[in-house]
């Protein structure tokens, strides 16, 4: 059967078990399995088997689960509020003042809980009756906090890069040093356009009310010590080439449960809360890459990805427009598909033909990680959109509105980045000259 | 039966966050050791084979809690009769699926058995003993699902609400009281 009608099957196949709820993981399986079984293939049982367990028993991948605990360690911390009463005396100056909070907060904890949902929900839970009681407007107190609660996908030590790097077979150290710069240009992006309105619109930010004096900002400064020292120690002994990122993230549990202990939030149960909570999440994460890298071998024998390729170097398409045509496909999948099941489905279908165009595969992670990012917001379908929903009580049409300059903020950055791809890897063809 | 099949799917949650611990402490040991001249043999290995331990007994124990990610985008539009049918079907596939993936990891298990293959590292391990509970998470998984599909079309038992399902759904804070009741349905 011709490669291109198997393809359209598959595709068929994959979204209709996708729109009728069978688990991510498993239409994975199943596509793969139809894709087997039209090709003739019938050995596709142990080709299941020996991929999967190729797949699950790679060392490189144990820094996915010690992450995700040290995430859940430090989300069962004081660690939110800490982050917004030592971050607020430091604003108070710039324009926007606590709505920056809401930007940054977002971004520490993120850089440390890596799910944009959970970040949005517990750093809103917080910061959104404060805001409205000081009398913020209400819109852009919801919009920054959608725009930056997608910073989590992008920071390291970021959970999508390391799926990312395992799939596509590029350097996890690497991808963390490369999304440094990008996700800085973005809060700085945010950040920019946040005192942009605040200078605009004077009438929806209340005035000065209160100064802090130097000795209420060096308190609150010491607040947020603990979690920067944990978060500078765990990247700088990656971005220093001390540590691999699982040892890293090794040494990022034990951080995470000093400064618990020593904040006296280590409990019985908070342990025992996190490590089940890591346990869950690794559990569905890897269940997902399993079923992709039997996917991908699939689709090797198929010879889809290889065909596509091939007949993107035939018709001599510019990388731009190839990426102009991603960009769109990755939108309406990441209205429907989480971010991490997006990066699987691609590094099984799409990398071959990226790496025919030419484009570097360190790049094109942080890239889909931003497209990701986008989609997350997409109105009125984007995953962020519906928790701030039911955070919030507004409707999907007003929280739409508010997040679409986030939107726009995000797209921006895609262009930046693809116009001036030295943003991305600059900084790791730096540090491993060296 | 209903509290021994809990009991199963805890008990293998259990085991694999005890397996996330062990790759924290061989990962420990392993850097501590290089800091004072030791080698840690084959300590890559073994965090490989704990990772596949821990991410395959864990898969019942997700299951039951709805930690594994599905669209529900669609589905959640549908009445409540044909979301149950929906579900059924969706449960009885996935119960053939996995009771074969289940199978074929069984068969593997019995191959490296069989052929007294060992792993490649610097320790060699037989390979069934290291494979052994990625079959056993996966058989256990395949009883899950079997269990919830048959509760499903016998007493109408939906499938769990994933955490961000239910992050989305549950109204745990409210800034605008009166602003709820017009918000539900509208504009999604």
């Amino acid at each position: 059967m011709n490669e291109l009608i198997i393809g359209g099957i598959l595709l068929v196949v994959l979204f209709g078990f996708l729109a009728s709820g069978l688990w991510v993981a498993l239409s994975l399986l199943m596509v793969a399995i139809s894709g087997m079984i039209l090709l003739g293939n019938d050995a596709f049982g142990l080709i299941y088997a020996t991929s999967t367990w190729g797949a699950v028993s790679d060392w490189s991948l144990a820094a996915l689960p010690l992450f995700i605990w040290m995430g859940e360690i430090l989300f069962r911390t004081r660690l939110s509020s800490d982050l917004f009463e030592g971050l607020t005396p430091w604003l108070g100056r710039v324009p926007g003042r606590l709505l920056h909070v809401n930007i940054l907060s977002c971004g520490l904890f993120a850089a440390v809980s890596g799910s944009s949902a959970a970040t949005a929900a517990t750093i809103g839970k917080m910061t959104l009756p404060e805001l409205k009681k000081q009398g913020y407007d209400d819109k852009m107190a919801i919009a920054t906090l959608a725009g930056s609660g997608t910073l989590g996908l992008l920071i390291p030590p970021s959970i999508i890069l390391i799926v990312y790097g395992v799939a596509a077979e590029v350097s996890i150290g690497r991808l963390f040093i490369a999304g440094a710069v990008p996700g800085i240009m973005l809060v700085m992006l945010f950040m920019g356009y946040t005192m942009y309105w605040a200078l605009r619109n004077p009438s929806k930010v209340p005035s000065d009310t209160v100064s802090y004096s130097w000795s209420v900002k060096l308190k609150a400064l010491l607040k947020l010590i603990p979690v920067a020292l944990l978060v500078l120690f765990v990247l700088g002994s990656i971005y220093g080439g001390l540590t691999t990122p699982t040892e890293a993230a090794a040494f990022g549990v034990v951080g995470a449960l000093l400064l618990a202990y020593t904040g006296s939030s280590l409990t019985r149960e908070s342990l025992v809360g996190s490590l089940m909570g890591a346990t869950k999440t690794s559990c569905m994460i890897l269940l997902i890459l399993a079923g992709a890298a039997f996917l991908t071998v699939a689709m090797g024998f198929i010879g889809l990805p290889r065909m596509l390729a091939e007949s993107i170097a035939a018709m001599q398409l510019s990388p731009y427009l190839l990426l102009f045509i991603l960009t769109l496909l990755f939108v309406v999948l990441g209205c429907f598909l989480d971010g991490i099941s997006v990066v699987v489905l691609t590094t099984s279908v799409v990398l071959p033909m990226v790496l025919q165009a030419g484009i570097d595969p360190l790049w094109f992670g942080i890239y889909i990680v931003l497209v990701v990012e986008m989609s997350q917001i997409t109105p009125p379908v984007g995953f962020n959109l519906f928790v701030l929903q039911s955070l919030t009580g507004r409707d999907m049409i007003f929280i739409s509105k508010a997040a679409l300059p986030f939107f726009f903020l995000l797209l921006f950055a895609v262009v930046i980045v693809t116009v001036f791809p030295g943003i991305v890897t600059w900084l790791p063809s730096e540090m491993t000259a060296n | 039966m209903r509290f021994f099949l809990n009991k199963l799917y805890h008990g293998a949650g259990v085991l694999s966050a005890v397996c996330i611990v062990a790759i924290c402490v061989v990962i420990l040991a392993r850097v501590v050791g290089r800091w004072m001249g030791i080698v840690v043999p084959s300590s890559d290995d073994f965090a490989g084979f704990l990772l596949a331990a821990s991410s395959f007994l864990a898969l019942a124990y997700t299951f039951q809690h709805g930690g594994h990610i599905r669209v529900s985008l669609f589905t959640s539009r549908l009445s409540e009769k044909s979301a149950l049918f929906c579900e059924r079907f969706v449960l009885v596939t996935a119960s053939v699926l996995v009771a074969y993936l289940a199978y074929e990891l069984c068969y593997m298990v019995w191959e490296s058995w069989s052929y007294e293959e060992l792993s490649s590292g610097f320790v060699a391990i037989p390979m069934w003993i290291v494979q052994l509970p990625v079959a056993l998470g996966m058989v256990i998984f395949a009883i899950s699902v079997i269990d919830l599909a048959a509760c499903s079309l016998l007493f109408g038992k939906r499938i769990p609400l994933s955490e961000e399902e239910s992050l989305a759904e549950k109204d745990f804070i409210k800034i605008d009281g009166n602003d709820r009741q017009d918000s539900k349905g509208e504009g999604q």
